[in-house]
């Protein structure tokens, strides 16, 4: 394959994925420092920030649960005394919702060695052998002789497909040891931001990781590119030691010419939209940031501001971005950034139906600057 | 923005034209009319005109008065 510049130091140069979700096939030949997904309801677009996530954990199980719980794929199944339990729709991972032996995912650059592969296989008696006596005595299988066998770099493991049911959370750490694969390549550092505000407990878990670092200056410079020049410091305050609701730490903003801190969900969503992506990213250093429906929250005037920031911190600390976006204002105000930052590469992909999967229609920085120029159209 | 079918044209004197001798009522006229500014503009926007999602149809008008051969 061709390297070309901008590219050659991602982790995910080109993205192939087949098999999950909607996605029956898909292969994007160049992705950017930043992507940007565009395409119809229903497309794809989610399923490729799933299919980067799901990569860059080499399939964790919490990461792969976390999914399915974010889609409220669960069925009802009876547990040995009979009682109705809700577990996780493994099916749904998969095209076609096709739960039998031979089944596969695969995701990765187009480069054949370095791709992920899931596959749905017959469960053997020494499988469960490896497994934590827990998951033998407690764990609720989807279907009694199917298992997951996860392969990467020439090494794979095995992992139950299931759940605890409901009221009982998976203990990830016994898998990640007894799995080769850890041992091998390690993940790549993800943070995923849903199209809603980032909630306050993620919010202070990035916080304390940047406050009193370099970082903290590119944060409170993005919170004043989404509510202006008189926003002077950032804090967090507050006590998770009481469970109480108004004493869960929070993030709160001194302001010019106000005498007492504004709480930050007081400024408006735009300000916390713009907090909340400016310390996801500088929560991924040398990994991937996912944003879904990037736009939201920000007023058209500055969306360019938005993605210089993005273009810049993913530049400085070597992160990829993924988002999704449906606003002609957020593609315009993503390709006027991008174009002004040469040394920053910045692509649109737009996903289309196809008879056998899902096309990718590539949009490399000038082509898309001239679409935007000339109103043309490319979602 | 332009649909399924679209006449791109050079400047907004063609678009006028078109727009006059176009029959509303006919299914063959059932495209939009994009002025384009210039051939330059135009032919720089013909790759991303094809590739426009849903488009179908492009049709193209452009000024021939001094040389046929190269404009074509």
């Amino acid at each position: 394959m061709t390297m070309v510049a901008g590219s050659s130091n991602l982790h995910l140069p080109s993205l192939s994925v087949s098999g999950l979700r909607g996605v029956g096939k898909v292969l994007i030949s160049q992705l950017g420092r930043v992507t940007l997904f565009a395409g119809k309801n229903g497309v794809g677009k989610t399923t490729l920030l799933e299919a980067v996530r799901i990569y860059a954990s080499r399939s964790e199980y919490s990461v792969l649960e976390q999914i399915l719980q974010g889609r409220e794929e669960f069925v009802t199944t009876l547990d040995e005394d009979g009682h109705e339990l809700l577990i996780h729709d493994w099916r749904s991972l998969f095209h076609g919702r096709a739960l039998k032996a031979g089944t596969s995912i695969s995701i990765g650059p187009e480069i054949t060695d370095q791709k992920l592969n899931i596959k749905i296989a017959k469960r053997r008696k020494e499988d469960s052998e490896q497994w934590s006596r827990e998951i033998r005595e407690n764990f609720v299988f989807l279907e009694n002789d199917l298992k997951l066998v996860i392969e990467y770099d020439k090494e794979n493991r095995s992992i139950p497909m299931g759940s605890f049911g409901r009221r009982t959370r998976f203990p990830s750490g016994p898998y990640r040891k007894s799995g080769p694969l850890t041992s091998g390549t390690p993940e790549i550092k993800c943070v995923s931001l849903d199209p809603g505000l980032l909630d306050n407990a993620s919010m202070v878990r990035f916080w304390d990781n940047v406050a009193l670092t370099d970082n903290e200056q590119d944060v409170v410079a993005a919170l004043r590119l989404g509510f202006g020049d008189r926003v002077e410091r950032v804090a967090v305050v507050g006590d998770d030691t009481r469970h109480s609701y108004n004493r869960a730490r929070r993030v709160i903003v001194k302001v010019q010419d106000q005498q007492s801190p504004i709480p930050l969900r007081s400024l408006g969503e735009g300000a916390v939209r713009f907090l909340g992506v400016a310390l996801a990213l500088t929560n991924s250093t040398d990994g991937f940031l996912v944003i879904d429906e990037a736009e939201n929250g920000i007023h058209h005037t500055v969306q360019r501001d938005f993605w210089n920031m993005v273009l810049e911190i993913a530049h400085k600390k070597n992160i990829q971005v993924f988002a999704t976006t449906h606003s002609w204002d957020c593609v315009v105000g993503f390709a006027q950034a991008s174009k002004a930052r040469k040394d920053v590469d910045g692509r649109l992909v737009r996903l289309e139906s196809e008879d056998d999967g899902v096309r990718a229609v590539e949009y490399p920085e000038d082509q898309l600057h001239t679409a935007t120029e000339q109103h043309i159209e490319v979602r | 923005m332009p649909g399924e079918a679209v006449l791109l044209v050079e400047g907004q004197d063609d678009g006028h034209v078109v727009r006059a001798i176009k029959d509303p009522t006919s299914q063959l006229c059932s495209f939009d009319i994009t002025v384009k500014n210039g051939l330059d503009v135009l032919i720089k926007s013909l790759p991303l005109e094809i590739k426009a999602p849903d488009r179908r149809t492009i049709g193209i008008v452009v000024d021939a008065n001094d040389d046929i051969k190269q404009r074509w």
